[in-house]
């Protein structure tokens, strides 16, 4: 839920082939549960408009 | 709005990104205004685009018009950056007053046909206008008070109307919108980089299409309204509004560090407060931050002055009923929602004279104080927040 901890990473030196492949799939996963659920959504943002 | 959901975002965002990667001699901010207008084009449409232009231009002209004429020594500076702000909060309080339908709207049409009341409340609720109204007077503060540069017209209009932040905020700063143009880019791996920001994005999407979005089918079906009728309603819509708005600002942020434009942090684990002070700066930050800078310190700063040091406490306990009064306001014109933000600024009033009064007697080194605080804390903070949601549950949507 703490932002910060996904933003305040400096990049001092490129990401390992584990890192870069963990990360990848992991956004994968992600995505295939956002596509699975998008049908379902409304959508809307609770502050849309405001 | 269905902006994420929408494809033609997702195209937009990554030519904006591949346009502002294009090395050019012209300034960051001028740049990001001229290519986040071609945006607004695509996702509203050119009538929308150049009337929100149109709009920006006669704010900056009216700026610089007066700018010119009022040096910083001059006291009719304040005047005119008060008049110019009044005229923005009477489009606000309009926005504000839903008054789409009223027999107020009817009666301009049947005076006015021309004017087109109707077609303006729809282009103020299209653009979010209560966001570009902080951002307008975010903006007048800075150059009328403390002197920064007046922005050129298309740079404001980036500023005043990014497409990644127009949905829902965060509320960006002028000032850091302006520090964008002396900042350079740090030497960091850059597809590593973007594969950081592409998780960040999607644990925003994550945020809201799967886990707010299930929390609303498992305790209220697909196509039914949030009701709130208890308390466990209450805590089940303040855990929504979290993944919803703490989702969305993810992704805005997302493509804020994409595109290097400042798109402030929004949610740092509001959950884990320690008090109601504590939550309101874990809290939709960026428009904690705003309040701040532009209500808070000014008020208390001028009160002091006028006042006394003496009366010091009497002058926090206004200065917070007036910043959480704004609030209250700002999410709502009704009288639930400035009660909310009174009863908002008296608790978080009472915490600072509870936590120096602790301070004074040393309670505050007590090992038991240390040790309990971290979870009685929160657990008192979140029942403050459960609270409020009820309170003002029939207003929020």
């Amino acid at each position: 839920m703490n932002e910060e901890r996904f933003f305040y990473i400096k990049l001092k030196t490129p990401l390992s082939i584990w890192q870069t492949t963990g990360i990848l799939s992991w956004i994968l996963i992600k995505l295939t549960l956002i596509a699975s659920m998008i049908h379902q959504s409304a959508g809307e943002f609770i502050y849309a408009g405001f | 709005m269905t902006f994420f959901i929408n494809p033609a975002f997702w195209i937009v965002a990554v030519v904006v990104y591949i346009l502002l990667s294009i090395e050019t001699s012209h300034k960051a901010s001028l740049r990001f205004g001229f290519i986040n207008l071609f945006a607004l084009n695509v996702l509203l449409g050119w009538k929308i685009a150049l009337a929100a232009l149109l709009a920006v231009a006669l704010f900056w002209a009216t700026i610089s018009f007066t700018l010119k004429y009022c040096n910083p020594q001059n006291r009719n500076r304040s005047l005119a950056g008060f008049s110019i702000l009044t005229i923005v909060t009477v489009l606000f309080l309009f926005h504000k007053m839903n008054l789409q339908g009223s027999d107020w709207i009817k009666t301009i049409q049947a005076i006015a046909p021309w004017m087109r009341a109707d077609l303006f409340l729809t282009f103020l609720a299209g653009l979010s206008f209560s966001y570009i109204f902080v951002r307008c007077a975010d903006a007048l503060h800075c150059v009328f008070w403390k002197n920064c540069p007046l922005m050129n017209p298309l740079s404001l209009f980036g500023y005043l109307l990014p497409f990644h932040m127009l949905l829902s905020g965060p509320v960006n700063a002028y000032e850091e919108h302006l520090a964008m143009d002396q900042t350079t880019s740090e030497n960091e791996p850059m597809l590593d980089r973007v594969l950081l920001i592409l998780n960040a994005i999607t644990t925003g999407l994550f945020y809201k299409f799967v886990v707010a979005e299930s929390l609303r089918i498992y305790f209220y079906g697909s196509n039914s309204e949030m009701i709130v009728s208890g308390w466990s309603d209450s805590a089940i819509l303040a855990v929504y509004i979290f993944f919803d708005f703490a989702g969305y600002s993810r992704v805005a942020r997302g493509l804020g560090l994409l595109y290097r434009v400042p798109t402030p942090e929004n949610f740092s684990a509001p959950f884990l407060a320690v008090s109601v002070t504590d939550f309101w700066t874990r809290w939709h930050m960026s428009m904690g931050q705003f309040v701040r800078r532009n209500l808070f310190t000014p008020i208390q700063l001028n009160l002091v002055r006028a006042v006394g040091i003496k009366n010091a406490g009497w002058v926090s306990l206004a200065t917070m009923v007036v910043s959480f009064g704004f609030v209250g306001l700002w999410h709502r014109i009704s009288l639930t929602w400035v009660l909310w933000g009174v009863a908002m600024g008296l608790l978080m009033t009472i915490e600072k004279h509870i936590q120096t009064f602790a301070m004074r007697k040393g309670w505050s080194r007590s090992p038991w104080v240390q040790n309990t605080l971290p979870w009685i804390g929160p657990i008192y903070a979140n029942a403050v927040l459960i609270a409020s949601v009820r309170f003002v549950a029939e207003e929020i949507f």
